[in-house]
């Protein structure tokens, strides 16, 4: 963090701004802006709903970030936490009699409070086990909504008519109204997020994710801290469903089914984990290639899968990831000119990518049982031999010297993808 | 009375059919640590080869059985070459996490393909044998049910000894023990790793072309095995073969019961929120061990 | 036998043996010593071909054994027992012992192996259906020490046997480790206490932060060598 004050004083303004270790406000309100400009201008309502369906995805993947990027849980029941926020906007609605808006409000506590109650038991088991832990629950939810046959959620046919937020508007104007409302949305969702990624809160997540150790000697409550984590993730989770019911008018058990889910998943991995940016690229790259491939649907799964398989084997940190190596690269370019003594390309590298990147997710966590033809053998011997002073002394007391801690992944914010 | 004795032998079939499946990924998850989503599809592409044989080539239908055994079997090692092996011994991912993801993704992949060579249509195909057999009352078993049975221990039969006295087999449950001492004897992991992946291949398919006369021939055909697969690993202890087998037959008897008298329609939100349950209680199964992980 | 030369080795950056240097007679027994976390295991993984080395020479029997795969190391007779055993615990004892015989030239002879290892260990014989799990951590280390015998093993690699047993056993597996080394195979045995290989000994290499510090006969290592230079018996 010294560093960034150096740089402050040291930088050109240009690169400070290209440094995302700030909440990157007034561009993204520059950018929000000149897009917003663009359903004025463009008539073309389907590229415009396609739009807003990528903002929503958009919304989504953000969401699910804060479990996974962050917390390092992969709650595999987003999609059931989506729905569900979905499920309660809608019913209030028709059931109710409710406003949209309000419907909304009660989509993003149902969010909240599925998410908590879904991830609250997966928290103290491992990895591949709290996964599954939520991929059951939501199977449950979803197996439950099809089996419902009292009609009261519309059962495997989906919840039809729910009223538009804008449906008092015209059509078109109302498509345009939704491309806005979602464009804001996942704006202050992006930098909300970003925030809370480079707060104390949000880092002390990352750290925790890394070694449960810390957090007892921090006196952090390890699940306090999640839970408030997947709360959060919750609520905007709600907020993402409810605008979807709203904006389609219905939804169905299908949206929790395993292709939506494998879509959510390739788009959050293929953007890149654990990061703020990667969430939007990943959902716009995917569902852009959705579209091309529009007429071929198979081919679309295919193809996307493909890619998944792809950047997990070479680019493991995602479209983000090699954004990042190709900005590292340009900031590192444009510093040559400035004459820097020690600084230049190296500040420039120490900036940016330590507080928005905690790591991709995907990367190893403090233990990591892999099959991996190096692992270590009944790990008396830690990598890092204990150089201590007076080694043969300890050694002639009996004492066993103290192993190293073992951290085979590197710390977090290992900017080096 | 009889509606019990119905509903047990028909639990006791799925129970067979069910530890064929499973057992699929139980190896792959004691040798691999990897928790293999696609297995379901490897049932999915037997069900396939044996109605290409059987239905539209006319051959018998062990031949059905035996060609669906092979090509999922390729089925399973092409996984491993695609979705498992470029991760295996990476410091950068995670590996299970990103292995169970790898291994989704490909089962979409795997009934995205099938749609595209045969049509998302159900096809249909028909039992290795006909007939039922009268025991008492209204009791009954189908001859199919009964070659299901028998097809099943076979295979349990043929698999403990593979693994007990080959010396393939042994070093698939060394590697899956302890996977350095394995490699000190001089078991080249690598081969291990997608002979299991063949194994486990090749049961799902023995378990599809089992299945498949009873839920047709389809491209989701691999969703509803792979969902009762993790139930009964989950309810097993992942990795752990007995557990398989206990569990397994535990799941069939369950299923059945409750398909019998509450409606089939529930016996999947029962069997889900058994595996909530079961991971809030006892999240390493009946026999699974917290020493399972390869630190 | 064994002529190591030279060799370091790490953990990516971290390099753990510097320019160590150990050679390895027939025969004779050799013992690498000093404390714990300094190197020892580290060098017996690299002999056995589970972690690269990044600069020096191993040579087993005449070949050069660096870049080797762990089966083709043990193939050709350099075995490495590891320090905690390692058993595959759900298999059984005869299970456990058939593993160390994997590979094939040895597979065929098994039986035979099977039967000499249980000459040297009878309570193995005795345990031979017994899951390996349910074995008490004397029979655990015979079981680990019988298993790297399985193989054509010329060289035995041994890691702290000493390591968690109580006296009286240590000093039964050294017995047989004695044994060993004059009528199966040369042992290079890693030992944190010396004072326990004192009496089998022929070298010694002592080892401190991944560099060989002193070498030379047992009998050189007495306690004034000891206690003056580097270190010195314990209580023993």
């Amino acid at each position: 963090m010294s560093d960034a004050s150096q740089a402050s004083g040291a930088q050109g303004k240009l690169a400070k701004t290209l440094a995302w270790s700030r909440t990157p406000i007034w561009p993204t309100i520059v950018v929000v802006v000149v897009v917003a400009f663009i359903p004025l201008v463009w008539r073309n309502d389907y590229y415009i709903s396609l739009f807003t369906l990528i903002l929503l995805f958009t919304i989504m993947t953000q969401s699910w970030n804060i479990t996974i990027g962050m917390c390092g849980i992969w709650n595999f029941g987003q999609l059931a936490i989506i729905a569900l926020g979905g499920y309660a906007t809608g019913l209030l609605v028709v059931k109710l009699g409710m406003s949209p808006w309000l419907a909304l409000v009660g989509g993003i506590l149902a969010g909240g409070l599925s998410a908590v109650i879904m991830v609250l038991p997966s928290i103290r088991l491992r990895g591949i086990y709290a996964s599954m832990l939520t991929f059951a629950f939501a199977e449950v939810v979803r197996l439950l909504i099809i089996a419902d046959s009292t009609g009261f959620t519309g059962g495997p046919f989906g919840l039809p008519g729910v009223t538009g937020l804008f449906d008092w508007l015209s059509p078109s104007w109302s498509l345009r109204a939704y491309f806005w409302l979602t464009l804001v949305i996942s704006a202050v969702v992006m930098l909300f997020v970003h925030r809370m990624m480079n707060s104390p809160f949000g880092m002390g997540l990352v750290s925790l994710r890394e070694s449960v150790r810390y957090s007892i000697g921090m006196g952090i409550n390890r699940r306090v801290a999640f839970i408030m984590a997947t709360a959060i993730s919750g609520l905007i989770a709600g907020l993402a469903g409810g605008l979807y019911v709203t904006f389609y008018h219905g939804i169905t058990p299908s949206f929790m089914g395993l292709g939506p889910m494998g879509a959510l998943v390739i788009m959050v991995v293929v953007g890149g984990l654990g990061t703020v940016r990667g969430p939007i690229l990943g959902a716009f790259a995917v569902t852009m290639l959705s579209e091309l491939l529009r007429d071929t649907v198979m081919w679309r799964l295919v193809v996307q899968g493909a890619l998944l398989l792809i950047v997990l084997a070479f680019w493991p940190a995602g479209i983000d990831g090699l954004l990042e190596r190709g900005l590292v690269k340009l900031r590192g370019w444009m510093n040559v000119g400035q004459g820097e003594p020690e600084g230049g390309p190296q500040v420039a590298v120490a900036t940016p990518a330590a507080p928005v990147d905690p790591g991709p997710s995907l990367s190893a966590p403090a233990a990591q049982p892999s099959p991996a033809p190096a692992a270590v053998i009944a790990a008396a011997e830690p990598p890092k031999p204990a150089k201590k002073v007076g080694g043969f002394k300890a050694w002639l007391n009996a004492d066993q010297p103290k192993a190293d801690g073992k951290k085979p992944g590197g710390a977090k914010g290992d900017k080096k993808t | 009375m009889e509606t019990l004795i119905q509903a047990l032998i028909s639990g006791l079939v799925f129970g067979a059919i069910y530890a064929i499946m499973t057992m699929g990924l139980t190896l792959v998850y004691g040798c691999l640590r990897t928790l293999n989503m696609a297995q379901g599809s490897f049932g999915m592409v037997g069900g396939y080869a044996a109605w290409m044989l059987t239905t539209r080539a006319g051959a018998p239908p062990i031949a059905g059985l035996v060609a669906g055994a092979i090509a999922a079997a390729g089925i399973g090692i092409l996984t491993h070459f695609i979705s498992v092996k470029p991760l295996v011994g990476r410091k950068d991912i995670d590996f299970e996490m990103t292995a169970y993801i790898s291994t989704l993704v490909v089962a979409i992949m795997f009934s995205a393909s099938i749609i595209l060579l045969f049509g998302a249509r159900n096809k249909a195909i028909d039992p290795l044998v006909d007939g039922r057999l009268k025991i008492f009352g209204t009791v009954s078993v189908s001859w199919q049910q009964v070659a299901v049975a028998v097809v099943a221990f076979i295979c349990l039969g043929g698999l403990s000894v593979l693994l007990n006295r080959s010396r393939q087999g042994l070093s698939i449950m060394a590697t899956a023990q302890q996977f350095d001492a394995a490699r000190l004897m001089g078991v080249p992991a690598g081969r291990v790793y997608w002979v299991t992946m063949a194994l486990a291949g090749m049961l799902g398919g023995i378990a599809g072309v089992l299945l498949a006369p009873l839920y047709f021939v389809s491209p989701s055909a691999g969703d509803l095995p792979i969902l009762k697969g993790l139930t009964v690993a989950v309810v097993a202890g992942l990795g752990s073969i007995r557990g398989t087998i206990y569990a397994a037959f535990i799941i069939g008897l369950i299923e059945a019961l409750v398909a019998t008298y509450v409606g089939s329609l529930w016996s999947l939100p029962i069997l889900f929120a058994l595996i909530v349950v079961f991971m809030i209680v006892r999240p390493y199964g009946l026999f699974g061990k917290p020493e399972e992980e390869r630190l | 036998m064994l002529e190591v030369t030279h060799l370091s080795a790490g953990y990516g950056a971290a390099t753990v043996l510097e320019d160590v240097s150990i050679s390895v007679d027939e025969g004779k027994f050799v013992v690498l010593t000093g404390p714990n976390g300094h190197g020892k295991t580290t060098l017996l993984r690299v002999l056995s071909g589970l972690l690269p080395a990044d600069a020096g020479d191993m040579v087993f029997r005449g070949e050069r054994l660096n870049g080797r795969s762990a089966a083709t190391i043990v193939g050709r007779g350099l075995v490495h027992i590891p320090q905690g055993d390692l058993l595959f615990v759900d298999l059984t004892v005869e299970q456990n012992l058939f593993m160390g015989a994997y590979l094939s030239a040895a597979w065929r002879n098994r039986r035979e192996r099977i039967r000499r290892v249980y000459e040297l260990f009878p309570r193995l014989e005795e345990r031979r259906a017994q899951q390996a799990r349910t074995l008490s951590g004397g029979e655990r280390r015979m079981l680990g020490i019988g298993r790297g015998l399985m193989s054509n093993a010329k060289l035995l690699m041994v890691d702290e046997p000493a390591l968690g047993l109580a006296p009286v056993l240590v000093q039964e597996v050294y017995a047989t480790l004695e044994r060993i080394s004059h009528s199966e195979a040369t042992v290079l045995l890693v030992e944190e206490t010396l004072a326990n290989a004192r009496d089998i000994a022929d070298y010694v290499y002592l080892m401190d932060t991944g560099r060989i510090v002193h070498e030379g006969a047992m009998a050189e290592f007495g306690t004034d060598v000891l206690s003056s230079t580097y270190l010195g018996d314990r209580g023993s």
